[in-house]
């Protein structure tokens, strides 16, 4: 089963320790060290915003990809699409989570499904392929 | 989180080393720390060196800080930091004056 995390709508204090799990996740399952950071400011933050602007229920699965992990993040949400979202002033105190995100990832996806909003990332960390068959139940 | 980020002083300036992990779990607390160091006009250095995590929410925090303070607010953050890349991502390293060693951050 593919390693998933549940949230509360407008309760961060999940998100430490959910970010250190699937960090350690990744950590197994890369080839290296190499993006792991990346990956781990990409769940932060798209989490965060997930908490504090979404609804119930919100999810985050960490799925196979065909060469590199991916993050697929669900909440109970009306979603946003990227037109909406401007480029944050530098000295900006808000707005930044997503675009982080965005600069990091391999590439991000938003879709409005009928009771949900969904993104998923392609993550910038590829999957050491006997290790992706083992942590995903494989054959 | 850690217990070790207290402040103490260098060279006529405030240096408070932050130790741990900070994100929107925990902001607050880092507002608290902060609030906690003495102003008094001196130059605060905030040293990021040991520090494993940042988010968005603490570059918020930073971002007000450098308002309040201005000049007499620098940052650390050597180059092999975990946490410099939310930094060049944002593109705060000159918004936020940050420097590469606590040496260059110090009168």
């Amino acid at each position: 089963m593919a390693p998933n995390w549940h949230f509360l709508a407008k309760d961060v204090r999940g998100v430490t320790t959910a970010r250190r799990e699937f960090t350690a996740h990744l950590r197994r399952l890369s080839r290296s060290e190499a993006n792991l950071e990346a990956a781990a400011l990409i769940f932060g933050e798209l989490i965060a915003n997930a908490i504090k602007y979404g609804d119930d229920p919100i999810t985050a699965t960490l799925e196979r990809g065909e060469q590199y992990a991916r993050l697929v993040i669900e909440d109970g949400g009306a979603g946003f699409s990227c037109e909406h979202l401007p480029a944050p002033e530098p000295t900006a105190t808000g707005g930044r989570g997503f675009a982080i995100a965005t600069k990091l990832a391999r590439s991000i996806r938003l879709e409005q499904l009928s009771d949900r909003f969904r993104i998923t990332v392609e993550l910038p960390v590829a999957i050491e392929e006997a290790h992706r068959r083992a942590a995903f139940g494989e054959a | 989180m850690d217990e070790r980020s207290e402040s103490y002083e260098r060279n006529g300036a405030c240096v408070l080393p932050l130790a741990g992990e900070f994100d929107v779990g925990n902001t607050a607390d880092l507002e608290r720390i902060l609030g906690e160091v003495p102003d008094g006009g001196r130059l605060l250095v905030i040293d990021l060196s040991n520090t494993a995590y940042i988010d968005s929410s603490v570059l918020a925090v930073l971002i007000r800080l450098k308002r309040q303070r201005g000049e007499n607010l620098r940052l650390v953050v050597p180059r092999e930091s975990k946490v410099r890349l939310i930094f060049v991502v944002s593109g705060l390293l000159e918004v936020l004056g940050i420097v590469d060693d606590l040496e260059s951050a110090l009168p």
